[in-house]
C-alpha cells in the first residue's frame, strides 16, 4: 500500500504545478541559504584571521624591541616593556571562537556573540561584541538561513503535498472504494501521508547533505541534524495524518492544516517572545553599567585585611608570595579584585539568562517548531550556551593573566623577553563550540508524533466513515 | 441594495460558527496582546525611569575630580520607548538599551536582553502590531476564502442573480462585511490602547489606525476576488493561506536578506580599522609627544602671548583634549555617518518589497508611526551623540578655564560640586509624524498602489463575473 501511496503522491506532484512550484520554492530557498550561511562562517574565518594576524605584528613588534633593548616604542617614552602591566598590554593576543561545522545553517540566529576577543588582564567578556554590524531594521524581520526554511517551510511543504488527503477521498465518496478494495481505509490515508512525509523528509534530507557538503562537515555532524529533520518531518507527517482522518472536504482540511501550522509556527512563539519581553523589560543592565563603574571605588575604600583575604580567595596561589605593601602593589591586588566582580557580574547575568533559557525550554515543549529551532541552533553553536561558553573561556583567561600580572607586579622583578614569551604562551588562542545537546529537542519531537498518531487514531475512532 | 448584502453577509458569518470563534477568538488574542504590551512597556518605562535615576544619582554623589577625569567617567544614556511602542516595539528586540558616552569615544548601544532567548527571536512578538499586521488577515482569509466560492458551490449565486442582484454591489458587499470583522478587531486594538494609555498621541493613533484599516481593506478585497476566482473553496482556501504566508512570514525575511546580500555593511573590523586610520591623523590628548599636539600648543601659547605652559591663565591640557574631540567628531560624522547612510540604503532596498508585500509596507509605516523603527533608532544615536559632544565640551573647557594659579605660580582647581550637579539629564526629543512619514514616502506610495489595485481588482472580478454570467 505505501508503494502505491507514494507512485501516487510522486504523480500527483508533477501533475500539479503548484505542488511543484512549492518544492521547487523551499529547495530553491534552501540551496540560496545553504550558500549565504557558508559566506558568513567565510566572514567569521576572515575576522578571526584579521585578530591573529594583528596579534601576530603587535607580538612581532614587542619582540622587535627586547631584540634592540629598547624599553618601547619610541614615540611612547612612557611605555617600558620590562613592567608586568606594559607586558601585558602588549601581549595582546586574540581569544577566537572557533565555528561549529555548521554554523552556515544558522547565521541569521539573533545571538550575535563575538568571535574574537583581545585579551589583557581587563577583559571583560560582558562587553565583547560581535564582528557583524546589524542593520537592526534587517535583523528584526527575523532572518532567512536554513533553520527558518526547515523550521517553516518544511512543514508548508508537508502542508501544500498533503492538502486534500483525507478530505478529498470523503467529499468525492472514494472511501468506500478504498475499503473494498484494500480493506482498511485508514491504513490508505495513513499511507498517503506517510507518502507525503518521505517526499519533504527527502527534500529536507537533501538541503541538510547541501549544508554539510559545503561546510565539510563530518557524519558525526550531521547525523543529530538528518536525525532532527526526520523527527521535525515525523511530526508534521502525523499532524497531517490527524487532520486527514477527521476532515469532511479538502476545506475542512485546509483550513485545520493551515489553523495548526499558523498555532505551532506562529502563535505560540509569539506568545514566548512577548513573555520574552516582558523578563527582559526592567533590565537596564545596572550591573554592568552604573555599579560596574562604581565598583572600581568601592575597592578603593577597602582595608588591606579585607583587600587580600578577597584576592587570595580568588586566587590562592597568590597566598605563597608575600604581597607588594607598597601602592602599586595594593593596586596590582585592587585590579584583582575588578575579576572577582566581573565573575560576579556573570553570575548575575546568566541568573537573569536563566529565565530566558527556561522560557526557550517550556516553549519547545508547547511547539515543535521552537524545540526544532532550539536545538538545530545549539547544533550550528549560534545558541546563547555559545556565547556563554566563549565569555567563560575570556573571563578564565583574563584571570590567568591577573594572576600572572599580580604575581609579577609583587615580585618587582624587571621582566625580559622570556618572561614576555610565557605570557604569551599561557594565554589560549581559540574555543571550541560547546558539545550541543539535541536528545531533549529530539525526544519531544518524537513525543509530539507518538502523540498525534495516537490522537489521530482516537479521533478516527469516533469519526463516522472514518 | 448594497446595505441590505451587507447586512447578510454579516448574518451569515455570525450563523457560521467558524464566523463567531474567529471572532471571538480574534477579539480575546486582540485584548490580550493590548494588554500584555501596555504592561510589558510599562515596566519598560519605569525600569528607564530608575535607570536614568541610578546614571545621575551617581554622577551627582561622586566626589570631585578633575574635569578630564570626569568626561573619563562618562555618563550612560538608557533608550528610551517609542511614542506608540505599546503598539508596535519596532526594532526594540534588537537594539541596544544602553549607550555609554565618554570622552574621546563614539560608543554604540549595547545591552540586548533578549538575545537569552535568541531562538524566539526568529519570530514574531505577540502584540497589537502583530495582531493587526498578521493575525487579523489571517482571520479575513479564514472567515473569507468561502465567501464567494462557496456560494457557488451551493448555487446561492444563481438565486441571487434570479433575484436580480448584479456582481459589484455583492463584492462590495462581501468585501466591506469582511473588512469590517478585520476593522472591528482593529478599533478593539486600539480602543482598549487608549484606555490603557496614560496620555494617548491622537495624531500618532489616528494614523496607526488609518494605515491598519486601509491594509485590512486590501485583504479584505483579495480574499474576496480570490474566493470569486476560485473553483472550489478549498483551492481559495489554499492559495490564501500561501499568499498570507508568503507576505507575514517568507517576502520580509527574503527582503531582509536580499537587502543585505545586494549591500553588505562592512565588518565591525574593518569599520573601525578605517576609522582608527583617520582619528590617528588627528591629535592625541594622552600624548606630551605628540608632534601634533606640540602644535597646538604652539598656537596657544602664542593667542596668550606667553613663552610657557606654566605661564598660561589655562590649562593647556583641556583645550588639547577639545581640540582632540572636534577633530574625533569630524571622523565620526563621516564614518558613522556613511554608516548611517548604508543602514538606510539597506532598508530602502528592502522597502522595494513593499510593492510587492503590503504587510511589509504596513509593517515599516506602523513602526514609522509608533516612532520605534530604524529611523527613530538612528535619530536616538545622533541625539546621544549630540548629549555626549556637549557633556564633553563643557567638561574639557571647565578643565582649561577651572583653575586659577596661587602665588607661586601653580595651578589649582576651582571645579565645585555644583558645576557637575547643573549637567541637565540626557532627553530624547522623538521625531515628529510629519518628519517619520516623510522618510517613508515610498512605503505610503506602495501602500496606495495597492489599495487602489485591490478596488481594482474587486471592480474587475465582479465585471468579469457579470460577463461571463456566472452568477
Amino acid at each position: 500500500m505505501i508503494r502505491a501511496a507514494v507512485g501516487l503522491e510522486l504523480r500527483n506532484l508533477l501533475r500539479s504545478p503548484l505542488r511543484l512550484i512549492v518544492l521547487a520554492l523551499v529547495l530553491g530557498a534552501g540551496c540560496f541559504v545553504v550558500v549565504q550561511g557558508q559566506e558568513d562562517v567565510d566572514r567569521w574565518q576572515e575576522a578571526i584571521e584579521t585578530g591573529q594576524t594583528e596579534a601576530e605584528e603587535s607580538l612581532a613588534e614587542v619582540r622587535g624591541y627586547f631584540a634592540a633593548g629598547e624599553p618601547g616604542p619610541a614615540d611612547r617614552s612612557w611605555v617600558d616593556l620590562t613592567q608586568p602591566r606594559w607586558q601585558d598590554y602588549y601581549a595582546a593576543t586574540r581569544l577566537a571562537r572557533t565555528p561549529a561545522p555548521l554554523a552556515g545553517i544558522a547565521f541569521a540566529s539573533a545571538e550575535a556573540g563575538a568571535v574574537t576577543m583581545r585579551l589583557t588582564r581587563s577583559s571583560d567578556p560582558l562587553l565583547a561584541t560581535g564582528n557583524k554590524i546589524e542593520n537592526p531594521a534587517l535583523a528584526a524581520a527575523g532572518g532567512l538561513d536554513l533553520v527558518t526554511v526547515l523550521t517553516l517551510l518544511i512543514p508548508l511543504l508537508v502542508l501544500a503535498l498533503g492538502l486534500e488527503i483525507g478530505g478529498y477521498e470523503r467529499a468525492a465518496g472514494v472511501l468506500p472504494l478504498v475499503r473494498v478494495q484494500s480493506g482498511r481505509d485508514r491504513a490508505w490515508i495513513w499511507a498517503r501521508c506517510l507518502a507525503v512525509g518521505l517526499i519533504a523528509a527527502a527534500a529536507g534530507l537533501v538541503l541538510t547533505l547541501l549544508a554539510a557538503f559545503v561546510a565539510g562537515a563530518g557524519l558525526g555532524d550531521v547525523l543529530p541534524l538528518a536525525l532532527l529533520v526526520l523527527a521535525y518531518v515525523a511530526a508534521w507527517t502525523a499532524l497531517l495524518g490527524a487532520v486527514a482522518l477527521v476532515a469532511h472536504n479538502p476545506s475542512h482540511g485546509a483550513v485545520a492544516l493551515g489553523a495548526a501550522w499558523i498555532v505551532l509556527c506562529v502563535l505560540i512563539p509569539a506568545i514566548a517572545v512577548e513573555r520574552a519581553a516582558a523578563l527582559a523589560a526592567d533590565d537596564f543592565a545596572l550591573d554592568l553599567t552604573v555599579e560596574a563603574r562604581d565598583a572600581g571605588a568601592a575597592l578603593a575604600a577597602l582595608d588591606d585585611e579585607a583587600l587580600y583575604a578577597g584576592l587570595w580567595a580568588r586566587f590562592p596561589a597568590l597566598q605563597e608570595q608575600t604581597p607588594e605593601r607598597r601602592e602599586t602593589g595594593r593596586r596590582a591586588a585592587r585590579e584583582g579584585m575588578r575579576i572577582v566582580g566581573l565573575e560576579q557580574r556573570m553570575a548575575q547575568r546568566e541568573q537573569r539568562a536563566q529565565a530566558q533559557a527556561d522560557l526557550v525550554a517550556g516553549t519547545s515543549l508547547a511547539s515543535p517548531a521552537v524545540a526544532f529551532t532550539h536545538a538545530v541552533e545549539r547544533l550550528a553553536g549560534r545558541g546563547p550556551e555559545a556565547t556563554r561558553a566563549f565569555r567563560h573561556a575570556i573571563a578564565a583567561a583574563a584571570a590567568e593573566r591577573m594572576q600572572l600580572y599580580i604575581a609579577a607586579s609583587w615580585s618587582g622583578a624587571t621582566l625580559d623577553a622570556e618572561d614576555f614569551e610565557r605570557l604569551v604562551a599561557a594565554t589560549p588562542d581559540s574555543v571550541a563550540p560547546p558539545p550541543s545537546a539535541w536528545w531533549r529537542e529530539l525526544l519531544i519531537l518524537v513525543t509530539w508524533t507518538l502523540g498525534l498518531v495516537g490522537l489521530a487514531t482516537f479521533l478516527s475512532r469516533r469519526t463516522p466513515g472514518g | 441594495m448594497i446595505h441590505t448584502l451587507f447586512q447578510n453577509e454579516w448574518r451569515a458569518l455570525l450563523r457560521d460558527g467558524r464566523g463567531i470563534v474567529l471572532l471571538v477568538v480574534g477579539a480575546l488574542v486582540a485584548l490580550v496582546a493590548t494588554w500584555t504590551s501596555a504592561s510589558t512597556d510599562s515596566r519598560h518605562d519605569l525600569a528607564q525611569d530608575a535607570a536614568m535615576q541610578a546614571a545621575r544619582t551617581a554622577w551627582n554623589e561622586r566626589q570631585v575630580d578633575s574635569a578630564h577625569g570626569r568626561a573619563h567617567y562618562g555618563d550612560f544614556v538608557f533608550r528610551p520607548s517609542g511614542p506608540l511602542s505599546k503598539l508596535d516595539s519596532g526594532l526594540q528586540a534588537v537594539t541596544g538599551r544602553v549607550v555609554y558616552t565618554e570622552a574621546h569615544r563614539q560608543n554604540d548601544a549595547v545591552h540586548k536582553p533578549q538575545q537569552a532567548s535568541a531562538s524566539l527571536l526568529r519570530y514574531d512578538r505577540l502584540e497589537p502590531s502583530t495582531v493587526l499586521q498578521l493575525l487579523a488577515p489571517l482571520v479575513l482569509v479564514l472567515a473569507g476564502f468561502g465567501i464567494v466560492s462557496s456560494e457557488r458551490e451551493s448555487g446561492r449565486l444563481r438565486l441571487l442573480w434570479i433575484s436580480g442582484v448584479r456582481a459589484l454591489p455583492l463584492m462590495v458587499a462581501k468585501t466591506m462585511a469582511l473588512w469590517t470583522l478585520g476593522a472591528a478587531l482593529c478599533v478593539l486594538v486600539v480602543g482598549a490602547h487608549v484606555l490603557f494609555a496614560d496620555a494617548v498621541d491622537l495624531g500618532r493613533t489616528t494614523a496607526f489606525l488609518a494605515v491598519h484599516l486601509a491594509t485590512l481593506w486590501i485583504v479584505a478585497a483579495l480574499v474576496t476576488g480570490a474566493s470569486a476566482w476560485a473553483r472550489r473553496s478549498g483551492t481559495a482556501a489554499a492559495l490564501l493561506l500561501s499568499l498570507w504566508v508568503l507576505g507575514a512570514i517568507v517576502l520580509p525575511r527574503l527582503a531582509a536578506m536580499t537587502a543585505a546580500a545586494m549591500d553588505p555593511l562592512p565588518s565591525r573590523d574593518a569599520f573601525q580599522a578605517a576609522m582608527q586610520e583617520d582619528r590617528e591623523q588627528g591629535l592625541d590628548g594622552h600624548n606630551p609627544s605628540d608632534a601634533r599636539r606640540l602644535k597646538v600648543e604652539q598656537e596657544v601659547l602664542a593667542e596668550y602671548g606667553v613663552e610657557s605652559r606654566d605661564e598660561l591663565p589655562v590649562n593647556l591640557g583641556g583645550l588639547i583634549m577639545q581640540a582632540d574631540e572636534e577633530y574625533g567628531a569630524q571622523v565620526w560624522d563621516r564614518h558613522f555617518g556613511d554608516l548611517e547612510q548604508h543602514l538606510e540604503r539597506q532598508y530602502a532596498l528592502a522597502g522595494g518589497f513593499s510593492f510587492l508585500n503590503p504587510l511589509q509596507a504596513t509593517n515599516r509605516l506602523s513602526m514609522a508611526i509608533a516612532g520605534t523603527g530604524l529611523a527613530s533608532h538612528l535619530e536616538f544615536l545622533r541625539q546621544t551623540e549630540g548629549y555626549r559632544r556637549e557633556l564633553v565640551r563643557k567638561l574639557n573647557y571647565e578643565d582649561a578655564h577651572g583653575v586659577e594659579r596661587n602665588e607661586e605660580g601653580r595651578m589649582r582647581r576651582t571645579t565645585t560640586k555644583e558645576f557637575y550637579t547643573s549637567f541637565a539629564a540626557f532627553e530624547y526629543e522623538p521625531l515628529t509624524l510629519g518628519d517619520l512619514l516623510g522618510r517613508r514616502v515610498a512605503d505610503q506610495i506602495a501602500l496606495a498602489t495597492w489599495l487602489l489595485g485591490a478596488c481594482a481588482f474587486v471592480l474587475f472580478t465582479a465585471r468579469h463575473l457579470d460577463r461571463r454570467g456566472v452568477l
